[in-house]
């Protein structure tokens, strides 16, 4: 099949592409409910102490990061064989998420295993954007998609949460992780083959071409802006998913709280898809999101957290949409490639963000909570000024503060990627000179010893 | 001397060429294994030097960098040490140890592998002189003679001559690079004020 995508497709064929994308979502979100939620308690309960987990889990997110930034600096290497590269990253994705119980003993194959998994999941991810955002023309069209598709993970996730809840109770431990694993493989290949099905799908992505400097350059402030949002509220609403259990601990919460909150979380989720309807509705759900953030901390009724839960869940995807909204009308000027990567990398960044505040402050839950709803407070800041679509200034200062913001996180971003490659660049010259000097040192030892000098 | 039949002179040959090859194959082996080891000591040197950028700050201090890479000089330096090694091993199997003949051969490889390296570091130290003076090629053409004289006097050092006639040599050899670099010195210090005075005894007799 060797259609290029900016050839029309007829209405049927793009209403069945459609229904196998969300299908795809469906079964890729049982298939990832089970094999991500059980990870990290399989390690937790197989004798993984908290240090050794967070060794296991620290690569993926820095893998994931360097992939991304690779991908955005050199973007044809996935547009030349897209096809191919999708349908065998989503793939290998799968194999790939098959193997940590088998490999349970040995924590480097662990900590690869799962870092390769993530680094492929990514990539799938980031390919998914662009199918999407090059399959459907016009940007209403990617959102729809993108909603149904969100809502339909939600809903498997559910369902998948529920399994991975009830199945323990009737199976013993070792037995239990290599069901649990195998039936999400399965799943999760039944999502591979709904791909294979798209009608049409691209086997290469031609990118538009670029738009001219002062058009591209507007649509590059627009595009780190809305990702600065992203990646603000991410790593806030991940902190709030590492602190929550711990602060629950402290109310002396019965074990069925933690649970009902992960799946008031999902139903939240689900409702969230369909709650909010335009900009200004995003931006709203965003500040309910931080309000019902910071308010956490302060309810003792144990009670009462999974309905928080199902509320901060139903707000976050304000934020979700928020994103898929611009990116999807930033991808014809952005590039779809580009565009896929902020959106999809965001997520990854929140992620590494919040892990490495939670080891560097290892604050208690309370105060990382209300860290949190800082850092989304910040988001929605950000938002409200700097972002035309969602800002509550007039027009002319938002062009201002989102060039101010662009700049210094732009600037920000070059001195940190700066500053590692020359202290990466010294280290290693350090140690080239040292393994040099050892060597002449070996060879002048073996000579002493056999000349006897 | 007892009579000996030829064949029985053709047997003792042979064992005794029957006792000598195990050594022989282990020494083979060995010289074997040294020529493998200069060649991956070669490359890990060239990946070493690569990437520890030791060329470029040489450069910094060396305007046009040594005449010789870095890497080769190490590469060769590396060579004579696991030269002498490979042969004193082979000596060791064929002359019994601590004999006076051991030590002695011993003691001439140690010479020829110090030869070698410091012929190296005086080509080095000389040629990055010249280079950071900033002299005219004529001048560093002087400079090649030292070296060169240099080396004759340390491979002197090697040469199976009597004591007395390699004492005279390096002795007049030594006087020979004193003279030169004296004269040099003189030249490089105070050339201008004798071409002054030379130039003004001219101009007087005019």
């Amino acid at each position: 099949m060797l259609w290029p995508s900016v050839l029309r497709m007829p209405d049927r064929e793009l209403r069945l592409g459609e229904l196998l994308l969300v299908a795809e979502a469906f079964a890729g979100g049982f298939y990832v409910a089970v094999s991500r939620g059980l990870f990290v308690p399989m390690l937790a309960y197989s004798g993984y102490s908290l240090e050794s987990i967070s060794w296991v889990v620290l690569p993926a997110g820095l893998g994931g990061i360097a992939l991304s930034a690779a991908i955005f600096r050199r973007s044809e290497a996935v547009t030349r064989r897209f096809r191919a590269l999708l349908l065998s990253s989503h793939l290998l994705e799968r194999v790939l998420w098959l193997s940590p119980p088998f490999l349970i003993q040995w924590l480097a194959a662990e900590a690869a295993v799962y870092a390769l998994g993530n680094v492929f999941s990514l990539l799938t991810g980031l390919l998914m954007g662009v199918l999407i955002f090059s399959y459907f023309p016009s940007e209403g069209d990617v959102v729809r998609v993108s909603v149904r598709r969100s809502a339909a993970g939600a809903a498997a996730s559910l369902l998948g949460a529920l399994f991975m809840t009830y199945l323990p109770t009737v199976m013993e431990p070792p037995t239990v992780y290599y069901v649990l694993y195998l039936t999400a493989f399965a799943i999760g290949l039944v999502s591979t083959a709904t791909l294979l099905l798209v009608p049409r799908m691209p086997s290469r992505v031609e990118e538009l071409p670029r738009a001219t400097g002062g058009v591209q350059e507007e649509a590059m402030v627009k595009g780190v802006n809305a990702y600065l949002v992203l990646v603000l509220m991410n790593a806030g609403g991940n902190l709030v998913g590492l602190a929550w259990s711990p602060l629950l601990r402290r109310l002396n919460a019965p074990l069925y709280v933690p649970l009902a909150l992960s799946l008031a979380g999902n139903l939240g989720s689900l409702l969230g898809s369909f709650a909010w309807r335009s900009y200004r509705a995003y931006l709203a759900a965003m500040a309910a999101n931080t309000l019902l953030t910071a308010v956490i901390p302060f309810v003792r009724v144990p009670e009462v957290h999974p309905l928080i839960s199902l509320m901060t869940s139903s707000t976050f995807m304000g934020a979700n949409l928020l994103g898929m909204q611009l990116f999807a009308q930033l991808s014809g000027r952005l590039g779809r490639v580009k565009a896929s990567v902020f959106s999809t990398s965001a997520g990854y960044l929140g992620l590494l963000l919040s892990t490495a505040f939670s080891i560097a402050v290892r604050a208690p839950p309370d105060v990382a909570l209300l860290a949190a709803a800082a850092l989304k407070l910040l988001a929605v800041v950000v938002a409200m000024l700097a972002i035309p679509e969602t800002a509550v200034v007039p027009e002319r200062r938002v062009y201002e503060y989102s060039r101010l913001v662009y700049s210094t996180s732009l600037y920000g971003y070059t001195f940190t990627v700066q500053a590692s490659r020359e202290f990466l660049r010294t280290m290693l010259e350090m140690l080239a000179t040292v393994a040099l000097v050892t060597l002449i040192y070996l060879v002048y030892r073996l000579t002493a010893l056999l000349a006897g000098v | 001397m007892p009579e000996l039949s030829a064949l029985e002179l053709l047997q003792a040959l042979l064992q005794d060429l029957a006792a000598v090859i195990p050594k022989l194959a282990v020494g083979v082996a060995a010289l074997f294994l040294a020529f493998l080891l200069i060649r991956l000591v070669h490359r890990v040197v060239k990946v070493l030097v690569d990437a520890s950028g030791l060329e470029e700050r040489l450069r910094s201090v060396i305007p046009g960098g040594t005449r010789l890479p870095v890497a080769l000089v190490i590469s060769l330096a590396l060579d004579a040490m696991i030269l002498v090694s490979a042969a004193s091993l082979v000596v060791r199997l064929f002359v019994p140890e601590y004999t006076a003949a051991y030590r002695e051969y011993l003691g001439v490889l140690a010479r020829a592998g110090s030869v070698a390296v410091l012929s190296l570091v005086a080509i080095i130290v000389v040629d990055a002189l010249a280079k950071s003076m900033g002299l005219e090629e004529k001048t560093e053409r002087f400079f090649t003679m030292l070296t060169s004289l240099f080396i004759v006097t340390l491979a002197v050092d090697l040469a199976a001559l009597s004591p007395e006639v390699k004492q005279a040599l390096v002795i007049g050899l030594a006087v020979g690079i004193g003279l030169l670099i004296g004269a040099f010195a003189l030249w490089a210090f105070f050339g201008d004020y004798i071409e002054r005075v030379i130039e003004g005894r001219a101009g007087g007799g005019r």
